[in-house]
């Protein structure tokens, strides 16, 4: 395992990076201390990422003790396991409307729309940070040909619920926004309601598996609870 | 008390401290964009306060009974029936009073001396419009508890509108940039662009970047990290700012110059300076701090002659003994 590197992030924060390259090993270490990390004196809170961990602290505390405890609690850092997960099966549309950019993204990955699909949905993808917005996914990882680089030029918006690709990452939208990644298609999945108990749907390590469903049934599911979408 | 907001123009919102401690489920403080502004109103009022923060818009409100106001954040044209009102200052007025507030630019804050009665979302008052929380306040009644009138009092902090130097400290990915580029960066005088929201304020100018900070891993963001997007342009982020994110950050701008960045107006020019780690430490202070620091500057708005030869006894009259007071 490499060494960890800490850095400042703003005047009461750091960040614990745990490498360069995003990997399973390296999301669990990530996740897996986040949790250790939140535990530690003078830390306010403490969020696990794709290959980081973010740490606000009180400043009245210090930033050197702080960084004391998180590099003692890093000496006995034990193997990152993967935890036992939820599976949420949720129903996506690949339909053109829903999926501007499905052409160009298998494109570049080197297959043809109908195989990406295809791929998209074989298997399930694993949340490996919840961000960007409230409880929006990032979900990996892909097979190598999808490491596609992100737009040069941001998409204006992509609706609430879209599905978006790059970098062997997809990314489920839980608001409209621009971006750089590319919308391959859509599903009714709300990450964050605050009407619902658990406003939050999604927490890292939760796995999702896409179902291709048409253009009509989506449209029957956009208003149903969690976009159709069923926790096992 | 109810006030009745007659009317209120796209960017009206209420607003608080936000919803710290929640960057693990992507949802960032959000809360007053300018917060000086809002410890402003706190200093002068002298409790904790939700505020109504107008960016670039106007509104008026006819307050239901007798109550004190303050009025913070970018300077706008006030008045109260017609009288106009000082900025930067507290002001009583009495009931059935129309308070209207002009549109201009920046985010000007309206606060009353009461406590707002309005339903919490996960712990807070305030709309986040990036992360879908609440939305622009719409002429509606706002129902407040525990309103009262004090002392007419002015704080004046500098105006804070038109720019100037901006500190900022190294954080995560500043190793990188290289040494020229940095340079550049704090050599290079830069306009606030009108791309600017709660969620951050763009800039004008360029920054060089290589193509391999553009296929970085994405990354925690936090409030006043300076990114520089795949044009080369700067967007320091604000309150709404997203919690993750690709473009590389060149660093993050200290809490306290932050309200220089969101009030800065368009084509203001701003520069910005690196400061070391501890630096920054020595500069921040919490808010308990600030606000001490603030109530040691305010002054009496009215002198009545009468009271000039006992300032003292002004004084008495301006304290309410409350539960919260500690806070200060």
């Amino acid at each position: 395992m490499n060494t960890p590197r800490i850095f400042p992030q703003g005047v009461d924060g750091l960040l614990i990076r745990f490498g360069d390259v995003l990997d399973d090993e390296t999301n669990a270490r990530a996740l897996q201390f986040a949790n250790v990390a939140a535990g530690l004196d003078g830390v306010l809170e403490a969020a696990g990422g794709l290959t980081s961990v973010y740490v606000r602290f009180d400043p009245l505390v210090g930033r050197a003790s702080v960084e004391q405890a998180v590099n003692a609690a890093l000496a006995t850092e034990g193997q990152a396991e993967v935890q036992p997960s939820r599976l949420w099966t949720v129903p996506c549309c690949f339909a053109a409307d829903h999926a501007p950019q499905l052409a160009e993204a298998s494109e570049l990955a080197g297959v043809t729309p109908d195989v990406a699909v295809t791929e998209l949905c074989a298997e399930p993808v694993r949340v490996m940070a919840i961000g960007f917005a409230p409880g929006q996914p990032y979900l990996g990882l892909l097979p190598d040909h999808w490491n596609i680089p992100r737009q040069t030029n941001l998409t204006a918006e992509v609706p609430q619920g879209a599905l978006t690709v790059a970098v062997r990452q997809l990314v489920l939208f839980a608001n409209p926004s621009p971006t750089g990644w590319r919308q391959v298609g859509r599903t009714g999945f709300r990450c964050f309601d605050m009407r619902r108990p658990e406003a939050f749907a999604l927490k890292p390590g939760d796995l999702m598996q896409f179902e291709a469903v048409s253009a009509v049934e989506f449209e029957g599911l956009l208003n149903a609870p969690m976009g159709g979408a069923v926790l096992s | 008390m109810i006030v009745e907001v007659l009317k209120a123009g796209p960017g009206v919102t209420i607003q608080d401290q936000g919803r710290a401690g929640l960057i693990a489920q992507g949802l960032s403080r959000g809360g007053a964009v300018d917060r000086l502004a809002l410890l402003v109103a706190e200093a002068l009022l002298k409790r904790r306060v939700s505020v109504i923060e107008l960016a670039g818009a106007g509104a008026s409100f006819r307050v239901g009974q007798a109550c004190r106001i303050a009025l913070t954040g970018a300077h706008r044209k006030a008045n109260a029936d017609g009288n106009p009102l000082r900025w930067n200052a507290s002001h009583n007025l009495t009931a059935g009073t129309v308070l209207t507030i002009t549109a201009g630019q920046g985010y000007a804050y309206v606060a009353f001396d009461a406590a707002l009665d309005r339903p919490e979302v996960i712990g807070s008052q305030s709309a986040h419009l990036k992360g879908g929380i609440g939305g622009h306040l719409e002429p509606c009644e706002l129902h407040f508890t525990d309103a009262r009138i004090g002392t007419s009092d002015l704080l004046d902090v500098a105006d804070r509108t038109d720019g100037g130097t901006v500190r900022f400290m190294a954080g995560p990915q500043t190793d990188a940039f290289s040494e020229e580029a940095l340079a550049a960066f704090t050599n290079q005088t830069f306009t606030k662009s009108a791309r600017s929201n709660r969620q951050g304020a763009g800039l004008d100018g360029t920054v060089a970047l290589d193509a391999g900070q553009l296929s970085r891993i994405s990354d925690f963001i936090t409030e006043g990290d300076i990114q520089i997007t795949g044009n080369g342009a700067p967007f320091v982020l604000l309150a709404e700012c997203q919690t993750i994110g690709g473009y590389p950050r060149i660093g993050t701008v200290l809490p306290c110059d932050i309200p220089i960045v969101a009030q800065a107006k368009p084509g203001a020019a701003l520069r910005f300076e690196l400061v070391s780690t501890d630096e920054a430490e020595a500069l921040w202070q919490s808010d308990v701090q600030q606000v001490a620091a603030l109530r040691s500057k305010i002054s009496p708005l009215l002198r009545d002659p009468a009271t000039m030869h006992d300032l003292l006894s002004y004084q008495l009259v301006s304290g309410f003994i409350r539960g919260d007071e500690e806070w200060f």
